[in-house]
């Protein structure tokens, strides 16, 4: 008995300060974080559309949203930052659109923990710069071989799974702000 | 006092001897930059966790002694996450899982059971410094090479003469193994002839 109530109250006691640590550092450094999330997200948009002057921040459908202005002051698109579950975890990705939600722009994905070599490659120019100028009038496709469609996005190989959560988070949340927008 | 921080350099050294921690031994030594960083996070995970294991080595049960190791490291590498995603966002990016992966680093693991849990405080602190820099040298070492061959570049700046063709198979994963290959073979080699 003795024994039973000295192992519960040193692990749980370990847990505790270990826990109380953890909230400590974890408080401290929110705000940095979150920051260096905005330069990023900003940087990625002045990135994608270099005509790009002022942003304006909302919320649509949860979705954080940026208007985009140029220099005249005019709107030019939106940035939407969706995410959703990758392979590994939560992956995020900005999209610009045009005013009318017609068509993609570009995309960036900003957090993702895909595997190293094979779902990381998202990252890359080829995959993403797939993304461009594709219409949104029926919801996008993942396809393995060439992509003759013209929403189809090839996926990569080794990578079906992450390739294929990037093409869903973005139909289902894009789509969704679209008719938000009408 | 001196020997337990000198044996993590050379003698015992936790990736060339032990072979210990292999996993991200290979995985992040592209460059310089990355192996720094990696070495510091790990150093520092090792000193303060082998520092509370020995601590509280006295007061913890044997039986549940994995179970406290196992919490304080991830306490510890969460706190290491956190402040590279604060103070240094690019390398904490460039980095990606493998900083969340020191939790599993056996180094740790293993200098907290085989010496922080029997010794006291200082020689703990002592032992794990000289193992927390026996690795930094060693990736940083592997990464220097590996990067002026695979890239051109130390420390992203260019090295080689502009001639020079980049080894793309050093900064591949089986560049790893020929690199560490090597430099267990050369440990080999001089302890044999001592």
């Amino acid at each position: 008995m003795k024994k039973i109530l000295k192992t519960t109250s040193v692990l749980t006691g370990v847990c505790a300060i270990c826990a109380f640590l953890l909230a400590l550092v974890s408080g401290l450094a929110k705000d940095k974080i979150a920051s260096n999330e905005q330069k990023k997200i900003e940087g990625a948009i002045f990135k994608l559309s270099p005509s790009v002057k002022k942003t304006e921040k909302t919320s649509i459908n949860n979705s954080l949203v940026y208007k985009l202005f140029d220099k005249n002051n005019d709107m030019t698109g939106y940035a939407i930052l969706v995410s959703g579950n990758g392979y590994q975890g939560q992956i995020k990705i900005l999209a610009i659109t045009d005013t009318t939600f017609n068509a993609i722009e570009g995309i960036q994905i900003i957090e993702s923990s895909e595997t190293p070599g094979l779902g990381a490659k998202i990252n890359e120019d080829s995959f993403k710069k797939q993304f461009k100028g594709i219409k949104l009038r029926e919801p996008l496709e993942c396809v393995k071989e060439k992509a003759t469609k013209e929403n189809g996005i090839l996926a990569i190989s080794g990578a079906t799974i992450s390739s294929k959560a990037v093409v869903s988070i973005l139909n289902e949340k894009l789509f969704s702000i679209k008719s938000q927008l009408k | 006092m001196k020997k337990y921080f000198i044996k993590g350099l050379w003698q015992d050294h936790p990736a060339l001897r032990q072979l210990l921690g292999m996993c991200s031994t290979l995985a992040v030594t592209t460059t310089v930059n990355n192996a720094i960083f990696m070495g510091f996070g790990v150093t520092f995970v090792l000193i303060s966790s082998c520092f509370f294991v020995s601590l509280i080595r006295k007061i913890v049960p044997e039986e549940i002694r994995i179970a406290v190791f196992t919490v304080i490291i991830a306490t510890f590498v969460t706190i290491v996450d956190i402040f590279f995603k604060a103070a240094f966002p690019a390398m904490s990016e460039a980095l990606g899982p493998y900083v969340p992966l020191i939790i599993v680093n056996c180094i740790i693991l293993g200098r907290c059971e085989a010496f922080a849990c029997k010794n006291p405080i200082r020689a703990s602190f002592m032992d794990s410094l000289g193992m927390g820099l026996g690795y930094t040298w060693l990736l940083v070492a592997l990464a220097a090479v590996r990067e002026i061959l695979g890239f051109g570049t130390l420390l992203q700046k260019t090295v080689m003469p502009a001639a020079y063709q980049p080894l793309i198979v050093m900064v591949a994963p089986a560049g790893a193994f020929i690199t560490l290959g090597f430099f267990v073979a050369i440990m080999n080699k001089i302890e044999k002839n001592k």
